[in-house]
């Protein structure tokens, strides 16, 4: 992963107009729910007075210096228990009383970090705004304990709410400042321009020992000098607001063949290398390259886990050997879609726009001449897990013209379902319709496959109206990837799960349609799944080279099209005779049967269904004879063309393929 | 496959008779009250499916009135009796082609399999 990450730097370097990254020691606060106060400080190293931090301070970028036990100048209070006691050793009349030890502790951590950054600072000649930082180390030296409980007495006393009590008692952000700092002409202590000061001066230590070990005759796995690799020890990178390390295989973790050993001897990084790689990855993890170059994932091994692994996946192209533009890099990361600008508009509901919005996409890729070069370029996608190490999953390599191309031929898949007139809605409840999706990336094909939906509460059981979803984490962002681009394996694996699982759906809605019964199974929140499944599988069709003109030419489209008309010539000749309708039609009984049983269930469904068949037969001959056509047995028609199809014969068992062909049939016929 | 053929020529014979007993029903229907449940090869269908030879001759036996009386049309040459004479040779023609093939291949009681079923289904409707 770290070379990948190299890689993509010497990229990253050539953006222009980057946002400047912080040093990895400023990191910004967290996001949990908690009590957040600001502190002010007299000159006399006195609590002087306490405010609620506002909002907009928060939401601007709070950040502070240090690690989970040394912070500056925003601190963490938790009310936990250690070898000295709780940290709220009693409490009087609301107020609390911190423990003598805790309060010791608290004092000494707040005294010496903010030494620690008034000395960085200090070194590197500040200018004047930046002089609050030194000047709230010196007040932090007068601090004790009694100070720490005024801090709570007061913040306490300004408390109202029992909530804001509970709140306050359970986890709580302090952040210093200086109580006069206007007067002094200062920065107040938490100000961004404090943070970058206080950045670029750890960045200018970076740099020296960068240039000390250009003296180094060692050269590092990339070719750059180092002088030894002792201390090599990554720091800590920030993805959105959370926090990964990146630590190299120690003895204890597994070994990969490719490097023969464990430990940091194995890949010696000089210190420019380890500066290049941590850059490029706090410049890919900022919040708002979020669903462009990282997202969350969760990663489930089984459907019964509660909750999965949360991990981050990164996924990124770089063009090697030109220069990379920046628009370039967002479009193409966007068109691979892990949940960029296309998958949000159709969430938010926007299903028409996504289609435009992606042939933007590509007009745009073809317009630019920079993307008609003849260059490389490689796609990266890496995970670093919350606990673990980080590795690689996927890296692929083509020019620009096979990926256009490839983007264009998962255009063209969308094409390859088409409902049919009266199928292009689906009634919810009634008076309500939702039309189905024209079009899906990607991302929502990988969030449709992974969901299971339980065949426990199926058609057959009458009590239990709707089925139950399971998400399960079958396809990973990877998968994802190699499915965009038209991988056989893993089209092929789609189509298994979603002949295993996503066809009983698809038959499933048609009928609760029929019964008027589509709100059970979707409820206040339509879930996308059922109105882009049809799309979904068209897709996965087209991918796997099985155009429309083919599949509605095969047996088990015309299977699945002659159970759907089986029903609807019961229905019109029930009309007819004007006899009440029941619950479950003839070619509903048996398509099921006919996922596994084709020829079985074809003979039972015309056996059953041959009253209303002949009937049906009888009046057509009848009406065709006297008026030289039959226009009201349609259906009829439509079902003696299937059949024709299937005087061919029918295959003892359906392939995995087949059998969604079947379903789609079943669908858009009924 | 060449087993398989025969039942579809079961199946189009059927689908003959109904078109012989549709032509009876049109000549003789005085209301549309009069229109039969099912036609005589929708009638005999289950019966051949269950048991060919069995079912083949009740359905001879059910159209047989209806060929009296398109031999009598072509006899008095009456009106329509062109379309009289193409129902009942239609129908006699497959007619003894089955039950010619079906002595050469021995196909006499028993039900048929699910695959012979579908056939003739098929290729009734």
């Amino acid at each position: 992963m770290i070379t990948e990450a190299f890689m993509i730097g010497e990229e990253v370097k050539k953006v222009e107009g980057r946002k400047r990254t912080l040093h990895p020691n400023i990191c910004p606060v967290p996001t949990q729910r908690a009590a957040w106060f600001t502190v002010f400080i007299n000159a006399q190293g006195k609590c002087s007075g306490v405010a609620p931090t506002e909002q907009d301070t928060l939401k601007g970028g709070l950040y502070y210096f240090g690690d989970a036990h040394n912070q500056w100048p925003v601190v963490k209070v938790e009310n936990k228990k250690n070898q000295s006691g709780e940290f709220y050793e009693r409490w009087e009349e609301g107020i609390p009383r911190v423990n003598e030890s805790h309060a010791q502790k608290m004092c000494i951590k707040i005294k010496r970090v903010s030494r620690i950054v008034a000395d960085i600072v200090q070194g590197h000649n500040p200018p004047k705004a930046v002089g609050s930082v030194g000047i709230m180390a010196d007040r932090m030296e007068k601090v004790d304990s009694a100070f720490v409980n005024d801090i709570f007495a007061k913040i306490f006393n300004s408390l109202s709410t029992d909530e804001e009590r509970k709140l306050a008692t359970k986890l709580m952000y302090l952040t210093f400042e200086l109580e006069d700092y206007d007067k002094l002409k200062v920065n107040p202590v938490a100000h961004r321009k404090n943070y970058e000061f206080v950045s670029d001066c750890l960045i200018h230590e970076t740099d020296r020992l960068c240039k000390d070990e250009d003296k180094g005759d060692k050269r590092d796995m990339f070719g750059r000098p180092y002088v030894s690799s002792a201390a090599w020890k990554m720091p800590q990178i920030f993805v959105g607001n959370k926090k990964y390390y990146i630590h190299s295989r120690n003895e204890k973790s597994l070994c990969y063949a490719s490097y023969g050993r464990n430990g940091g001897d194995s890949c010696p990084l000089a210190f420019s290398s380890r500066k290049q790689v941590v850059e490029t990855l706090q410049y890919l993890g900022l919040p708002e390259h979020k669903d462009i170059y990282w997202m969350t994932h969760i990663r489930k091994v089984s459907s019964k886990e509660q909750k999965g692994k949360r991990e981050t996946v990164f996924t990124v192209v770089t063009m090697v050997y030109s220069p990379l533009p920046k628009e370039m890099m967002q479009e193409l990361q966007r068109y691979i879609e892990i949940g960029g600008e296309v998958a949000r508009l159709a969430q938010q509901g926007h299903e028409n726009k996504t289609k435009t919005r992606s042939v933007e996409i590509i007009q745009a890729l073809k317009g630019n001449r920079e993307y008609k070069d003849n260059g490389l370029f490689y796609l990266f996608t890496f995970e670093i897990p919350s606990n673990g190490p980080s590795h690689l999953l996927l890296t692929q390599t083509m020019t620009i013209p096979q990926f256009l191309k490839q983007v264009e031929r998962w255009t063209h898949g969308w094409d390859n379902f088409e409902p049919a007139k009266f199928n292009g809605e689906l009634t919810v409840k009634k008076g309500e319709t939702k039309p189905l999706y024209d079009s899906i990336t990607a991302y929502q094909l990988l969030r449709v496959i992974n969901n299971r939906w339980s065949r426990t509460a199926g058609i057959r059981d009458e009590k239990i109206q709707s089925r139950k979803r399971i998400e399960y984490q079958f396809m990973q962002v990877p998968d994802m990837i190699r499915l965009f681009f038209g991988d056989r394996v893993t089209v092929d694996r789609c189509l298994n799960v979603m002949a295993n699982n996503h066809v009983f759906l698809l038959l499933d809605v048609v009928d609760r349609i029929h019964n008027g019964e589509l709100y059970h199974l979707v409820g206040d929140n339509p879930r996308t799944d059922i109105f882009s499944l049809p799309v979904a599988i068209g897709e996965l069709l087209y991918q796997k080279g099985i155009t429309k003109e083919v599949y509605e030419q095969s047996p088990a489209y015309h299977f699945g099209r002659a159970m759907a008309c089986l029903s609807r010539v019961q229905k019109a000749v029930l009309k007819r005779d004007d006899k009440k309708k029941p619950r479950r039609m003839v070619g509903t009984e048996y398509v099921h049967l006919g996922l596994a049983r084709p020829r079985h269930a074809l003979n039972l469904a015309l056996t059953k269904g041959g009253i209303y068949l002949r009937r049906a037969k009888r009046d057509r001959m009848v009406e065709h004879s006297q008026i030289g056509e039959s226009k009201s047995y349609y259906n009829y028609w439509a079902l003696v063309r299937s059949l024709e199809v299937l005087k061919q014969g029918l295959p003892a068992k359906w392939t995995d393929t087949e059998k969604v062909i079947m379903a789609l049939g079943y669908f858009n016929n009924r | 496959m060449t087993e398989l053929t025969i039942f579809a020529k079961i199946g189009r014979l059927l689908n003959n008779a109904d078109r012989l007993h549709l032509f009876y029903y049109e000549d003789h229907k005085t209301a549309p009250k009069d229109i039969p449940l099912h036609f005589a090869g929708g009638d005999c269908l289950l019966a051949v499916c269950k048991n060919p030879a069995k079912g083949l001759s009740w359905l001879h036996k059910k159209v047989a009135p209806f060929l009296k009386y398109c031999e009598a049309k072509i006899k008095k040459k009456q009106v329509n009796w062109g379309r009289a004479y193409a129902v009942k040779r239609d129908y006699m023609d497959l007619y003894h082609e089955v039950v010619r093939e079906m002595d050469e291949m021995c196909i006499q009681g028993g039900e048929v399999d699910c695959e012979a079923k579908n056939v003739i289904l098929v290729n009734y409707y």
